[in-house]
Protein backbone atom coordinates (compact mmCIF):
# COMPACT_ATOMS: atom_id res chain seq x y z
CA UNK A 1 0.00 0.00 0.00
CA UNK A 2 1.61 3.25 -0.97
CA UNK A 3 1.32 6.12 1.58
CA UNK A 4 2.16 9.44 2.10
CA UNK A 5 3.08 12.26 4.70
CA UNK A 6 1.28 15.49 5.13
CA UNK A 7 3.18 18.24 4.70
CA UNK A 8 2.20 21.15 6.63
CA UNK A 9 1.79 24.99 5.12
CA UNK A 10 3.48 27.66 7.20
CA UNK A 11 0.56 30.00 7.85
CA UNK A 12 0.89 33.75 6.18
CA UNK A 13 0.68 35.00 10.22
CA UNK A 14 2.35 32.25 11.75
CA UNK A 15 4.45 35.49 13.74
CA UNK A 16 1.34 35.85 15.71
CA UNK A 17 1.38 32.31 17.60
CA UNK A 18 3.41 33.12 19.81
CA UNK A 19 4.89 36.18 21.69
CA UNK A 20 8.43 35.28 21.07
CA UNK A 21 7.66 35.39 17.78
CA UNK A 22 5.98 39.12 17.80
CA UNK A 23 8.93 40.60 19.44
CA UNK A 24 11.15 39.00 16.98
CA UNK A 25 8.95 40.72 14.17
CA UNK A 26 9.36 43.80 16.16
CA UNK A 27 12.60 43.94 16.39
CA UNK A 28 13.05 43.19 12.22
CA UNK A 29 10.49 45.84 11.80
CA UNK A 30 12.64 48.29 13.78
CA UNK A 31 14.79 48.48 10.68
CA UNK A 32 12.17 50.68 8.53
CA UNK A 33 12.47 53.68 10.53
CA UNK A 34 15.91 53.34 10.67
CA UNK A 35 16.23 53.53 6.91
CA UNK A 36 13.85 56.02 6.83
CA UNK A 37 16.13 58.13 9.06
CA UNK A 38 19.31 57.32 6.91
CA UNK A 39 17.27 58.49 3.90
CA UNK A 40 16.18 61.77 5.83
CA UNK A 41 19.62 62.49 7.24
CA UNK A 42 21.08 62.15 3.85
CA UNK A 43 18.68 64.45 2.81
CA UNK A 44 19.60 67.07 5.48
CA UNK A 45 23.38 66.62 4.32
CA UNK A 46 22.08 67.58 0.91
CA UNK A 47 20.70 70.71 2.05
CA UNK A 48 23.95 71.66 4.14
CA UNK A 49 25.55 71.45 1.01
CA UNK A 50 23.17 73.45 -0.83
CA UNK A 51 22.93 76.94 2.05
CA UNK A 52 21.86 78.34 5.08
CA UNK A 53 18.30 78.50 3.66
CA UNK A 54 17.73 75.14 2.64
CA UNK A 55 19.52 73.53 6.02
CA UNK A 56 17.27 76.04 8.20
CA UNK A 57 14.23 74.41 5.86
CA UNK A 58 15.67 70.67 7.31
CA UNK A 59 16.07 72.10 10.70
CA UNK A 60 12.63 73.79 10.38
CA UNK A 61 11.05 70.76 9.13
CA UNK A 62 12.33 68.73 12.09
CA UNK A 63 11.15 70.62 14.93
CA UNK A 64 7.87 70.78 13.15
CA UNK A 65 5.06 67.38 14.52
CA UNK A 66 5.70 65.75 12.12
CA UNK A 67 9.15 65.87 12.06
CA UNK A 68 9.35 65.50 16.00
CA UNK A 69 7.20 62.86 15.71
CA UNK A 70 8.96 60.90 13.13
CA UNK A 71 12.24 61.42 15.14
CA UNK A 72 10.44 60.09 18.62
CA UNK A 73 9.79 56.83 16.67
CA UNK A 74 13.00 56.33 15.22
CA UNK A 75 14.30 56.96 18.59
CA UNK A 76 12.42 54.16 20.14
CA UNK A 77 12.93 51.61 17.15
CA UNK A 78 16.75 52.51 17.61
CA UNK A 79 16.31 52.03 21.26
CA UNK A 80 14.77 48.43 21.22
CA UNK A 81 16.73 47.18 18.20
CA UNK A 82 20.35 48.25 20.71
CA UNK A 83 18.37 46.89 23.98
CA UNK A 84 17.54 43.56 22.11
CA UNK A 85 20.85 43.32 19.98
CA UNK A 86 22.84 43.82 23.74
CA UNK A 87 21.02 41.14 25.04
CA UNK A 88 22.02 38.72 22.63
CA UNK A 89 25.55 39.76 22.40
CA UNK A 90 26.69 37.30 25.17
CA UNK A 91 25.28 34.14 23.21
CA UNK A 92 26.89 35.77 19.75
CA UNK A 93 30.65 36.61 21.08
CA UNK A 94 31.13 34.57 24.01
CA UNK A 95 34.39 35.14 25.46
CA UNK A 96 36.96 32.84 27.19
CA UNK A 97 39.80 34.77 28.90
CA UNK A 98 42.77 32.74 30.49
CA UNK A 99 40.49 29.84 30.20
CA UNK A 100 37.97 31.18 32.08
CA UNK A 101 34.12 31.93 30.46
CA UNK A 102 33.49 35.80 30.67
CA UNK A 103 30.40 36.64 32.57
CA UNK A 104 27.40 37.42 29.79
CA UNK A 105 26.70 40.62 31.82
CA UNK A 106 30.47 41.85 31.44
CA UNK A 107 30.23 41.48 27.53
CA UNK A 108 26.37 43.26 27.63
CA UNK A 109 28.25 46.22 29.88
CA UNK A 110 31.13 46.02 27.32
CA UNK A 111 28.70 47.17 24.61
CA UNK A 112 26.66 49.92 26.79
CA UNK A 113 29.63 51.46 27.18
CA UNK A 114 31.47 51.38 24.22
CA UNK A 115 27.65 52.93 23.01
CA UNK A 116 28.19 55.60 26.02
CA UNK A 117 31.69 56.24 23.99
CA UNK A 118 30.53 56.84 20.94
CA UNK A 119 27.53 59.24 22.29
CA UNK A 120 29.98 61.37 24.13
CA UNK A 121 32.41 61.56 21.27
CA UNK A 122 29.27 62.62 19.10
CA UNK A 123 28.21 65.10 21.39
CA UNK A 124 31.55 66.68 22.07
CA UNK A 125 32.24 66.83 17.90
CA UNK A 126 28.68 68.82 17.71
CA UNK A 127 29.08 71.03 20.74
CA UNK A 128 32.94 72.31 20.45
CA UNK B 1 -3.32 8.52 44.61
CA UNK B 2 -4.55 11.58 43.16
CA UNK B 3 -6.41 11.75 40.00
CA UNK B 4 -7.12 14.13 37.38
CA UNK B 5 -9.20 13.83 34.08
CA UNK B 6 -7.44 15.58 31.47
CA UNK B 7 -9.13 16.49 28.50
CA UNK B 8 -6.37 15.42 25.35
CA UNK B 9 -7.08 16.46 22.08
CA UNK B 10 -4.90 15.24 19.24
CA UNK B 11 -4.29 16.06 16.05
CA UNK B 12 -4.94 12.87 13.85
CA UNK B 13 -3.65 11.75 10.67
CA UNK B 14 -3.79 8.39 8.88
CA UNK B 15 -1.81 8.76 4.96
CA UNK B 16 -4.15 5.70 3.97
CA UNK B 17 -7.11 7.82 4.18
CA UNK B 18 -6.49 10.08 1.91
CA UNK B 19 -7.85 12.78 3.97
CA UNK B 20 -6.24 16.11 5.91
CA UNK B 21 -5.47 15.86 9.75
CA UNK B 22 -8.17 16.36 11.76
CA UNK B 23 -8.78 16.39 15.62
CA UNK B 24 -9.84 13.32 18.23
CA UNK B 25 -10.53 14.12 21.58
CA UNK B 26 -9.76 11.42 24.54
CA UNK B 27 -10.72 12.19 28.26
CA UNK B 28 -7.86 10.63 30.21
CA UNK B 29 -7.67 9.68 33.72
CA UNK B 30 -4.66 11.04 35.09
CA UNK B 31 -2.55 10.52 38.01
CA UNK B 32 -0.37 13.05 39.49
CA UNK B 33 2.78 11.80 38.58
CA UNK B 34 2.64 10.92 35.33
CA UNK B 35 3.72 13.17 32.41
CA UNK B 36 2.25 13.74 29.07
CA UNK B 37 3.91 10.43 28.18
CA UNK B 38 2.05 8.22 29.88
CA UNK B 39 -1.24 9.82 28.99
CA UNK B 40 -0.37 8.90 25.59
CA UNK B 41 0.36 5.40 26.83
CA UNK B 42 -2.80 4.89 28.38
CA UNK B 43 -5.07 5.94 25.48
CA UNK B 44 -2.72 3.66 23.79
CA UNK B 45 -3.27 0.59 25.87
CA UNK B 46 -7.07 1.60 26.86
CA UNK B 47 -8.41 3.83 24.89
CA UNK B 48 -7.33 3.58 21.59
CA UNK B 49 -4.67 1.18 19.82
CA UNK B 50 -4.92 3.20 16.54
CA UNK B 51 -2.67 5.84 17.90
CA UNK B 52 0.53 6.15 16.74
CA UNK B 53 3.68 8.27 18.24
CA UNK B 54 7.27 7.51 18.79
CA UNK B 55 9.09 7.01 22.46
CA UNK B 56 11.63 4.87 24.17
CA UNK B 57 13.29 5.83 27.19
CA UNK B 58 11.01 7.95 29.15
CA UNK B 59 14.18 9.84 30.07
CA UNK B 60 14.47 12.55 28.28
CA UNK B 61 17.94 10.93 26.86
CA UNK B 62 16.58 9.48 23.72
CA UNK B 63 14.70 12.56 22.13
CA UNK B 64 11.64 10.64 20.66
CA UNK B 65 8.45 12.20 22.02
CA UNK B 66 8.71 15.36 20.76
CA UNK B 67 5.07 17.17 20.28
CA UNK B 68 3.42 20.41 20.23
CA UNK B 69 1.73 20.81 23.09
CA UNK B 70 -0.71 23.73 23.08
CA UNK B 71 1.36 25.24 20.93
CA UNK B 72 5.07 24.88 22.62
CA UNK B 73 7.34 22.14 21.49
CA UNK B 74 8.05 19.65 24.34
CA UNK B 75 9.32 16.00 25.05
CA UNK B 76 6.17 14.14 26.36
CA UNK B 77 8.30 12.50 28.65
CA UNK B 78 9.40 15.76 30.44
CA UNK B 79 5.92 17.29 30.42
CA UNK B 80 4.15 16.60 33.98
CA UNK B 81 0.19 16.30 33.67
CA UNK B 82 0.14 18.47 36.83
CA UNK B 83 1.95 21.40 34.72
CA UNK B 84 -1.07 21.05 32.23
CA UNK B 85 -4.73 22.58 31.77
CA UNK B 86 -6.97 20.78 31.55
CA UNK B 87 -7.78 20.50 27.52
CA UNK B 88 -4.44 20.23 25.89
CA UNK B 89 -4.31 20.02 22.39
CA UNK B 90 -1.34 18.11 20.51
CA UNK B 91 0.14 18.10 17.62
CA UNK B 92 3.00 16.80 15.79
CA UNK B 93 6.18 18.80 15.40
CA UNK B 94 5.23 21.97 12.94
CA UNK B 95 7.85 22.12 10.37
CA UNK B 96 8.16 18.50 9.03
CA UNK B 97 5.97 16.42 7.04
CA UNK B 98 3.61 14.05 8.97
CA UNK B 99 4.21 10.48 8.53
CA UNK B 100 1.29 9.07 11.00
CA UNK B 101 -0.70 11.10 13.85
CA UNK B 102 2.50 12.56 15.94
CA UNK B 103 5.15 10.98 14.12
CA UNK B 104 7.11 13.27 11.49
CA UNK B 105 9.28 12.28 9.03
CA UNK B 106 13.03 13.39 10.15
CA UNK B 107 14.70 12.79 6.99
CA UNK B 108 15.26 16.23 6.56
CA UNK B 109 17.25 16.43 10.05
CA UNK B 110 19.26 13.13 8.90
CA UNK B 111 20.37 14.32 5.49
CA UNK B 112 21.26 17.98 7.05
CA UNK B 113 23.28 16.38 9.93
CA UNK B 114 25.38 13.98 7.37
CA UNK B 115 25.75 16.92 5.16
CA UNK B 116 27.86 18.72 8.23
CA UNK B 117 30.37 15.88 8.68
CA UNK B 118 29.58 15.89 12.38
CA UNK B 119 32.86 13.67 13.65
CA UNK B 120 36.44 14.59 14.22
CA UNK B 121 38.11 15.61 11.40
CA UNK B 122 41.87 15.00 12.92
CA UNK B 123 44.71 17.68 11.22
CA UNK B 124 47.40 15.09 9.83
CA UNK B 125 47.51 11.53 11.50
CA UNK B 126 46.21 10.26 14.90
CA UNK B 127 48.84 10.17 17.54
CA UNK B 128 50.45 7.33 17.58
CA UNK B 129 50.11 4.97 20.75
CA UNK B 130 48.40 7.74 22.94
CA UNK B 131 45.72 9.27 23.26
CA UNK B 132 44.19 13.05 22.43
CA UNK B 133 44.93 14.95 25.40
CA UNK B 134 41.95 17.41 25.94
CA UNK B 135 42.04 19.86 28.76
CA UNK B 136 38.82 20.32 30.85
CA UNK B 137 39.24 23.99 29.10
CA UNK B 138 39.14 22.30 25.84
CA UNK B 139 36.07 20.32 26.76
CA UNK B 140 34.17 23.27 28.11
CA UNK B 141 34.33 24.81 25.05
CA UNK B 142 32.04 22.16 22.94
CA UNK B 143 30.18 20.26 25.63
CA UNK B 144 27.01 22.06 25.74
CA UNK B 145 26.49 21.74 22.28
CA UNK B 146 27.15 17.60 22.57
CA UNK B 147 24.23 17.55 24.78
CA UNK B 148 21.90 17.34 21.50
CA UNK B 149 19.50 14.42 20.92
CA UNK B 150 18.33 15.19 18.07
CA UNK B 151 14.82 15.67 19.11
CA UNK B 152 14.06 18.27 16.91
CA UNK B 153 12.20 20.28 19.43
CA UNK B 154 14.40 23.13 17.84
CA UNK B 155 12.93 22.44 14.42
CA UNK B 156 9.45 23.09 15.37
CA UNK B 157 10.05 26.13 16.78
CA UNK B 158 12.20 27.49 14.23
CA UNK B 159 10.33 29.35 11.69
CA UNK B 160 12.77 29.42 9.14
CA UNK B 161 12.93 26.03 8.97
CA UNK B 162 9.16 26.55 8.18
CA UNK B 163 9.83 29.22 5.48
CA UNK B 164 13.21 28.13 4.16
CA UNK B 165 12.53 23.78 2.59
CA UNK B 166 16.25 23.66 2.17
CA UNK B 167 17.70 25.15 5.38
CA UNK B 168 19.90 22.93 7.19
CA UNK B 169 18.26 23.88 10.84
CA UNK B 170 19.61 24.11 14.47
CA UNK B 171 20.44 20.99 15.40
CA UNK B 172 22.55 19.88 12.37
CA UNK B 173 24.27 23.38 12.38
CA UNK B 174 24.82 22.95 16.66
CA UNK B 175 26.59 19.80 16.27
CA UNK B 176 28.37 21.01 13.06
CA UNK B 177 29.74 24.29 15.62
CA UNK B 178 30.32 21.34 18.05
CA UNK B 179 32.99 19.62 16.16
CA UNK B 180 34.47 23.37 15.00
CA UNK B 181 35.36 23.83 18.67
CA UNK B 182 37.05 20.44 19.51
CA UNK B 183 40.48 20.96 19.79
CA UNK B 184 41.17 17.68 18.40
CA UNK B 185 39.27 18.64 15.41
CA UNK B 186 40.56 20.58 12.32
CA UNK B 187 37.56 20.63 9.89
CA UNK B 188 35.91 23.76 10.37
CA UNK B 189 36.89 25.43 6.69
CA UNK B 190 35.77 21.83 4.96
CA UNK B 191 32.13 22.31 6.90
CA UNK B 192 32.09 25.85 6.11
CA UNK B 193 31.51 24.53 2.93
CA UNK B 194 28.06 23.92 3.72
CA UNK B 195 27.22 25.84 6.80
CA UNK B 196 28.41 28.91 5.46
CA UNK B 197 26.27 27.80 2.08
CA UNK B 198 23.24 29.23 1.28
CA UNK B 199 21.29 26.81 3.11
CA UNK B 200 23.60 27.53 6.05
CA UNK B 201 23.95 29.48 9.06
CA UNK B 202 22.98 32.91 7.01
CA UNK B 203 19.13 31.45 6.81
CA UNK B 204 19.00 31.99 10.51
CA UNK B 205 17.38 35.68 11.63
CA UNK B 206 18.45 34.47 15.01
CA UNK B 207 14.45 34.71 16.11
CA UNK B 208 15.97 32.43 19.07
CA UNK B 209 13.27 30.15 20.12
CA UNK B 210 15.01 26.97 18.74
CA UNK B 211 17.05 27.91 22.58
CA UNK B 212 14.23 28.28 24.23
CA UNK B 213 12.83 25.15 23.46
CA UNK B 214 15.80 22.87 23.73
CA UNK B 215 14.97 20.48 26.42
CA UNK B 216 18.65 19.96 27.16
CA UNK B 217 19.61 23.77 26.94
CA UNK B 218 22.23 23.17 24.07
CA UNK B 219 21.46 26.78 22.74
CA UNK B 220 21.72 26.35 19.14
CA UNK B 221 20.65 30.23 18.29
CA UNK B 222 23.90 30.99 19.74
CA UNK B 223 25.70 28.97 17.93
CA UNK B 224 24.63 29.84 14.63
CA UNK B 225 25.68 33.36 15.15
CA UNK B 226 28.70 32.45 16.37
CA UNK B 227 29.31 30.28 12.92
CA UNK B 228 28.41 33.48 11.34
CA UNK B 229 30.91 35.36 12.93
CA UNK B 230 33.78 32.81 12.19
CA UNK B 231 32.22 32.40 8.02
CA UNK B 232 32.75 36.55 8.46
CA UNK B 233 35.96 36.19 9.35
CA UNK B 234 36.85 32.91 7.24
CA UNK B 235 35.86 35.06 3.81
CA UNK B 236 37.57 38.31 5.27
CA UNK B 237 41.14 35.81 5.55
CA UNK B 238 40.26 33.89 2.74
CA UNK B 239 43.28 35.74 0.62
CA UNK B 240 45.85 35.72 2.98
CA UNK B 241 45.14 31.70 2.76
CA UNK B 242 45.08 31.53 -0.73
CA UNK B 243 48.90 33.35 -0.68
CA UNK B 244 49.89 30.84 2.29
CA UNK B 245 49.02 28.21 -0.21
CA UNK B 246 50.69 29.59 -3.52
Amino acid sequence: MRTHSHTPRMPLFWWLRRASYLRYMLRELTCVPIAAWIVVATAGLVDLVRGPAAWQGFLHGMASPAGFTFQLIVLIAGVYHAVTWFALAPRTMPLNLGGRQVPGSWIQGAHYALLLAILVAVFVLVEI
Amino acid sequence: MTERTLRIEIQRYQPEDDEPPYWQGYNVPCEEHWVLLDALNHIKDHLDGTLSYRWSCHMAVCGSCGMVVNGDPMLACKTFVRDLPDTVRVAPLSNLPVERDLIVDQERFMTSLSEVSPWVIPAGTPPEDAEYRQSPQELARFRQYSMCINCLLCYAACPQVGLNPGYLGPAALALAHRYNLDSRDDGRLWRAEVTGSENGVWECTFVGECSEVCPKHVDPAGAIQQMKLANSLDWLTAPLRRKERS
